[in-house]
C-alpha cells in the first residue's frame, strides 16, 4: 500500500470507528471533552506509530490505545482529586450531551441502555462494548484489555445478563 | 426430552438475539451525536492524518542519515582496506592505477547510489557531500605521503 492509499485507508478506518470510540470513552469518562481528548489521542498514536502495520491490526490496536488512554485518564483524575482532597465527580454518560428534543427522538431502549452501561463496572463495560458492539473476538478483547480469555467471558456474561434484561431477553 | 445440543443452540440464538437488540439500540444512539461532537471528531481525524503525513516526511531524514552513516562506514572500510594493501607495495608512481584508483570508483558508486536514493533529504545530502570532501582530502594526503 503506498502512502496515499494508506492515508485513505486510515481515514476510512477512523471515520468508521470514531463515533463508537467516542461513545465508549464517554461511557467511561462521563464528560464530552474528556472523551474527545482521549479519542484524539488514540487517533494520533495509531497514525503516528502503527499506520505501517497491516490494516487488519488497526482495530485491536486502536482500541488497545483507547483503553490505555481511558485508564491513564482515570489515574490522572484520581491523583488530581486525591491531591485536592475532593471526591471524584460522578460519571453520567449522556447527561449533558443531548437536547431534550433530541432525547425524545432516541429510542427508549437506547437511553435506558446507555444509563445502565454507565453503571456497569469498568471491565464489564469494556468487555461488553468491545465484544457486543465492536464484535471483536474473545481473544482480541482479552489482548486489548490485557486480561485472560476466561475473565473476558465472565465479564461479558455478567454484563450481558444485566443489560439483556432491558431487552426482555 | 430436549437434547443438550438443541438446548445450547437455543441459548446461543437467544444470546445472539439479545446482542443484536443491544447493538441496534447502541447504533441508534450514534445517530443522535450532536453536530459539534461529530465535527470535532472529524477534525481530530484530519489532524491525526496530517501528523502522520508529517511523520512520514520526517522518516526520510532518519533514513537518509542512516544511508549517510552507511556510506561513511563504507568509505572508512574501503579506505582502511586500501591503506593496508598499498603502502610499500606500489611504487609512488603507481598509485594512480593501483588499488587507490579503484577506491574513488567504488566510493563514487556508493555516493551515486545514495544521492539517487529517494530516502535522501537535504540534510543527508549535505552529510554525504561532506563525506565526499573528506574522502577527496584523504586521497590528497595519500598522494602527498
Amino acid at each position: 500500500m503506498n502512502r496515499d492509499d494508506t492515508r485513505d485507508a486510515l481515514d476510512q478506518f477512523l471515520a468508521g470507528v470514531e463515533r463508537r470510540a467516542y461513545r465508549i470513552a464517554r461511557y467511561s469518562l462521563g464528560g464530552s471533552d474528556e472523551a474527545l481528548d482521549v479519542v484524539q489521542e488514540a487517533m494520533f498514536r495509531l497514525c503516528e506509530r502503527y499506520a505501517h502495520r497491516p490494516s487488519e491490526q488497526w482495530k485491536p490496536l486502536f482500541y488497545r490505545i483507547l483503553a490505555n488512554a481511558i485508564t491513564d485518564h482515570h489515574r490522572k483524575t484520581a491523583r488530581k482529586h486525591a491531591r485536592i482532597g475532593g471526591a471524584m465527580p460522578a460519571s453520567e454518560p449522556g447527561s449533558e450531551e443531548f437536547e431534550p428534543s433530541a432525547m425524545l427522538e432516541q429510542s427508549e431502549l437506547g437511553a435506558r441502555l446507555e444509563a445502565e452501561i454507565g453503571r456497569l463496572p469498568e471491565q464489564q463495560r469494556q468487555c461488553f462494548l468491545l465484544r457486543c458492539w465492536e464484535q471483536l473476538s474473545v481473544a482480541e478483547t482479552a489482548r486489548i484489555m490485557g486480561i485472560s480469555i476466561g475473565s473476558v467471558k465472565t465479564h461479558y456474561h455478567r454484563a450481558l445478563a444485566r443489560l439483556g434484561v432491558l431487552t426482555g431477553g | 426430552m430436549t437434547k443438550p445440543d438443541q438446548s445450547n443452540d437455543r441459548v446461543d440464538s437467544a444470546t445472539k438475539r439479545v446482542e443484536a437488540s443491544l447493538r441496534e439500540a447502541l447504533e441508534s444512539r450514534l445517530e443522535a451525536l450532536p453536530p459539534e461532537v461529530t465535527r470535532r471528531l472529524a477534525e481530530s481525524r484530519q489532524a491525526a492524518l496530517t501528523r502522520r503525513s508529517r511523520a512520514y516526511w520526517r522518516r526520510p531524514a532518519v533514513g537518509g542519515l542512516a544511508l549517510a552513516a552507511s556510506v561513511l562506514l563504507a568509505v572508512i572500510l574501503i579506505g582502511q582496506g586500501t591503506r593496508e594493501t598499498t603502502p610499500g607495495q606500489d611504487a609512488p608512481g603507481q598509485h594512480a592505477t593501483g588499488p587507490v584508483a579503484a577506491e574513488p570508483t567504488a566510493t563514487a558508486d556508493l555516493l551515486i547510489l545514495a544521492i539517487e536514493s529517494e530516502d535522501l533529504d537535504d540534510e543527508a545530502a549535505t552529510v554525504i557531500q561532506d563525506l565526499d570532501f573528506m574522502l577527496w582530502l584523504s586521497q590528497q594526503d595519500d598522494l602527498d605521503a
